[in-house]
């Protein structure tokens, strides 16, 4: 009913102060400072990590993708058969050829196991760590989280970037939840089309003048109002006009890549958006999120063109990781392949594999983890976990821990509660942390 | 009759009857008096606090705000002409009067009460046709006791396409069937201020109840289910109480308590922790384990109860809302922060608004009327040496960030100004025009995030909303509104005041005034001049937020 923008009142970081006092009563104009914190801020080492989710909507089959059983019966084994990667004795499923020769980067999590089997829930769950509605708090996922960790408040790029999720169906991705509007992703619902309205609707000398009325109102108003509510509005409308006028708006552009390397990543949606995650992390964005929707196959039909799903991330991930070593970027990235959870073991009456929270599979590349390691095992048919169970708060504990994400701190919510990061009880995957 | 809404009616004879004559004769003070009262109680606390308190708002600055409050957009250019000009002593009651018997309030209030009870994410909300809001408003413009409305909302039964009021409870349901938990959390939060939500699966970490506490609040709903009347058609769905003995439903048959157990009471689920597979009797929050001593139903007299003068938080939960609504936090912060221990800022005016709710008979306009009365509400949100970091002590009015809702209508008043009836000044009501190309709903999706609505959270400030209005063609092309202003042919000075009084309800200030003449002066196309100066005023915080 009533609003406020109190949004995450944690102490300030030394950057967030910085842009307060300049952004303060001290008669500096709006324009002047945005052009002296670009200028001062550009190019400065690069000291923080990023993240690259690969997020599977629908749930994949793990015994098809990174948990084959190619002993196991053909209802559970499936038509797709395992095949030999990088790796000595790790086997991933057939579809994945370019990924198999990766996998001395990568580490495959065999025994996630986590509750919540209905999508919905389960999307909630695997982006922010807890479950949904617990303590009646809305909590912001992992992009909301990593963004507010460890976003530039003065990069006149987004912290986070979401591309192909089908919006009216998943507020859950956009949702920034206590941590408030200013760690919302942007989201690219068409990628052809770029950035939407990142273009002046004017030429830039009349979009100059006219910034320039605005930014005197704003200037204005938040002198006289010097309320929260307001300063974030100033923030937010700080940083949409930095993007503005950023050259770096260039990144959003696909069709200043080479024909060959968007053949690479393939022409889909999915492969355009792991090109675009590529240019974004290039320029020091922490966090993209890549949607690639359909894992749900219950039924024979949508499993077969699963298929087709798993040769898009074949392509797309390969190519990735690829382009993130060559750049010496892989160390500093982390990519994250996961699903809301994996499939029934055995094929069901209709030829397809239903919902399975108690035991799947996870993929994570780069990022400074060891690679070339399998962590976690199921059984025969991959129904149970017999070897290192990892829970939500794990898995999340120590993607926190690999971005350099203190996961302990408690981040004060707008109504007053103290919430940490990832909820206690976590126990850190030390097999990935070198 | 039916055995159960006959047992309503007689509970509701007792509960009047057991009110005291001075309830049932309208007993409520005046507003002024009641406001001025409560002026007297903050000013204290201030005097205390060695607060000063910022000067009245100017009749632009209240107008703006009331506007925006009561009705949801910010007034049309001749409202604020006529409200600026008009010397009439009392132009500020009338206005407060004139906005609450506008249909806009209960559309208003009915779309706040929407959100707050149906998440967005509801498959109700996804359907194409919502007849549960239209529903609220009508109740609220009918200026129906709010203690009714809730009684509608928890009791209803029947068939579902008869029933808008069954929203509330359909929207608290999983799988589609009514679920004991979600309602009891709902009402407890909604309707008591009371969050019992921690203690479904453990005993609450911050406030004093206990696990027991919301699984006894469920149990009332634990016979709830949903029926098919007539064959398959939705419309046909009925809401009923199961007899004793007989299953909710194949989902929920789990919880249900097991036969032959006196009362209403529900099985706790496997979920629920060191509870979980144990039978917990319903029993009123707050209270004494209760004798069941029959078959129900019970649904009716949880109610009764739930809104009754037994509930400690009914009322209060009720008017900390409003005032939550009007000065941007509650006397009880967090709204749902009510608990035996908690402090509200200012126990004397909860009481005292709570008492006039009551005794007005739940009028919420009545409290509406007092809140909007106190000189605190009328007071300019520009704060004072001394008194910038108050929050709670009401020294200046908050800044409050706009509805997406509100915004979308405030912008459509800018960019299409409602026509004036034939032969009147001011505008009908009702008639804001969609924007051109814009659908509301669509709107509303991308400028508003879930609600956390304990915090009283409206998110409208990240870089995809600000782009959107910065450079989409929303407002990038003539408008209608614009179209108008230029046809008149003006001169700039009074064009660039015409632009001002409509998108910020106030005159520009002489120095405001000289930038945007050496701006449009400067121009070449008038139309490009004056769309400039629009889109400035409207992607300004002074626009977007309610101050």
């Amino acid at each position: 009913m009533p609003a406020n923008a109190a949004f995450d009142i944690r102490r300030p970081t030394r950057r967030e102060i910085l842009t307060l006092s300049a952004a303060g009563v001290a008669g500096v104009s709006l324009s002047d400072w945005f052009g002296a914190l670009a200028a001062g801020a550009s190019d400065q080492p690069r000291s923080t990590k990023s993240c690259i989710l690969l997020w599977m909507d629908g749930g994949p089959s793990h015994v098809e993708t990174f948990d084959p059983k190619p002993e196991a019966p053909a209802d559970v084994r499936g038509e797709l058969g395992a095949i030999q990667t990088s790796v000595p004795g790790i086997l991933v499923g057939e579809k994945f050829p370019r990924v198999a020769e990766l996998m001395q980067h990568g580490a495959i999590l065999r025994g996630m196991s986590t509750a919540e089997a209905d999508h919905g829930r389960a999307r909630i769950y695997m982006h922010t760590g807890y479950r949904p509605g617990a303590g009646g708090v809305s909590y912001p996922g992992l992009g909301s989280t990593v963004a507010a960790e460890l976003g530039r408040e003065d990069s006149a790029l987004p912290n986070f970037v979401v591309t192909g999720a089908p919006l009216v169906k998943h507020d859950v991705v956009r949702d920034p939840g206590y941590r408030g509007p200013r760690h919302q992703p942007v989201v690219l619902e068409n990628l052809s089309h770029g950035l939407e309205n990142g273009e002046p609707a004017n030429e830039i000398s009349e979009f100059d003048r006219r910034t320039r009325l605005l930014e005197n109102l704003e200037q204005q108003f938040v002198r006289t109002h010097p309320a929260p509510a307001a300063q974030a509005h100033q923030t937010g409308l700080a940083s949409a006009l930095r993007l503005i006028r950023s050259d770096k708006r260039e990144c959003f552009d696909l069709s200043r890549e080479p024909e060959t390397s968007r053949q690479r990543y393939g022409e889909g949606d999915f492969g355009r958006g792991c090109l675009l995650a590529r240019r974004l992390v290039e320029a020091k964005v922490p966090f993209v999120e890549v949607y690639l929707a359909n894992w749900d196959s219950h039924f024979r039909d949508v499993a077969a063109k699963t298929r087709d799903l798993m040769s898009q991330v074949d392509a797309a991930l390969s190519a990735l990781v690829r382009d993130l070593a060559e750049r010496g970027l892989l160390e500093s990235t982390l990519v994250i392949w996961m699903g809301e959870f994996g499939r029934t073991p055995r094929i069901n009456t209709s030829g397809g594999r239903d919902h399975y929270s108690r035991a799947w599979s996870t993929a994570l590349f780069g990022g400074g983890i060891r690679g070339g390691q399998v962590i976690g095992a199921t059984d025969a048919s991959g129904a149970t976990v017999t070897d290192r169970p990892i829970s939500v708060t794990d898995f999340m504990a120590t993607v926190c821990r690999i971005l350099g994400i203190d996961f302990e701190r408690e981040v004060t919510t707008a109504n007053g509660r103290p919430i940490r990061i990832v909820d206690k009880d976590e126990e850190l995957i030390g097999e990935l942390l070198s | 009759m039916r055995k159960s809404s006959a047992l309503l009616a007689v509970a509701v004879a007792l509960w009047l009857a057991g009110m005291d004559a001075r309830q049932l004769a309208g007993a409520e003070l005046d507003p002024a008096a009641a406001a001025a009262a409560i002026d007297r109680l903050l000013e204290a606390r201030l005097a205390e606090a060695g607060i000063p308190t910022s000067p009245p708002a100017d009749h632009a600055e209240f107008l703006r705000r009331v506007t925006l409050d009561i009705v949801g957009r910010i007034p049309t250019f001749e409202e604020t002409t006529d409200f600026l000009a008009s010397d009439e002593i009392d132009k500020r009651r009338q206005l407060i009067d004139r906005l609450l018997e506008s249909p806009a309030y209960g559309e208003h209030f009915a779309t706040i009460w929407n959100e707050l009870i149906v998440p967005r994410d509801n498959a109700i909300k996804k359907s194409r046709r919502d007849p549960f809001t239209p529903w609220l408003a009508e109740q609220f413009n009918a200026g129906r006791g709010w203690d009714q409305i809730v009684i509608d909302l928890l009791t209803v039964e029947g068939k579902m396409g008869d029933r808008p009021q069954a929203g509330f409870i359909l929207a608290n349901s999983e799988m589609s069937e009514p679920h004991p938990a979600l309602l009891a959390d709902a009402t407890a939060r909604l309707f008591w201020g009371v969050q019992l939500r921690c203690a479904e699966c453990h005993d609450h970490p911050f406030a004093p109840w206990k696990q027991t506490d919301f699984w006894a609040t469920a149990a009332f709903f634990s016979r709830l289910r949903k029926g098919y009347s007539d064959g398959k058609n939705p419309a046909g769905y009925t809401l009923t109480e199961a007899p004793p003995d007989e299953p909710v439903s194949r989902q929920f048959a789990k919880l249900l308590a097991a036969p032959g157990v006196a009362g209403p009471a529900i099985v706790v689920p496997p979920t629920g922790g060191k509870l979980a597979g144990q039978v917990v009797h319903g029993m009123f929050l707050g209270g004494a384990a209760a004798e069941w001593s029959d078959d129900g139903p019970f649904r009716e007299r949880f109610a009764m109860w739930a809104v009754g003068k037994d509930n400690p938080w009914f009322a209060a939960n009720a008017v900390n809302r409003l005032w939550a609504h009007f000065f941007g936090r509650g006397l009880v912060h967090p709204l749902d922060g009510f608990h035996a221990q908690c402090t509200p800022s200012h126990p004397q005016i909860l009481d005292l608004l709570a008492g006039e709710l009551v005794d007005s008979r739940f009028d919420l306009k009545h409290v509406i009327r007092i809140i909007t009365s106190t000189a605190a509400y009328q007071r300019t949100s520009r704060p004072v040496a001394g008194n910038e970091n108050d929050v709670d002590l009401v020294s200046h009015m908050a800044v409050k960030v706009m509805r997406p809702e509100v915004l979308y209508d405030s912008l459509s008043v800018v960019l299409d100004p409602p026509r004036p009836k034939p032969g009147s000044k001011t505008p009908g009501p009702g008639a804001l025009a969609p924007l051109p190309g814009t659908p509301r709903d669509e709107f509303v999706r991308l400028f508003g995030t879930r609600p956390d609505e304990t915090a009283g959270s409206i998110v409208n400030a990240g870089v995809p909303q600000f782009l959107k209005l910065l450079n989409g063609e929303l407002l990038n092309r003539p408008t209608p509104g614009l179209e108008r202003l230029l046809a008149e042919d003006l001169q700039p000075a009074d064009a660039i005041k015409g632009l001002y009084l409509s998108a910020l309800s106030r005159l520009p200030t002489a120095e405001e005034l000289q930038t945007m003449e050496e701006y449009v002066t400067g121009q070449g196309d008038q139309r490009q001049a004056y769309g400039g100066v629009l889109w400035a005023l409207v992607n300004s915080a002074e626009f977007v937020m309610n101050h």
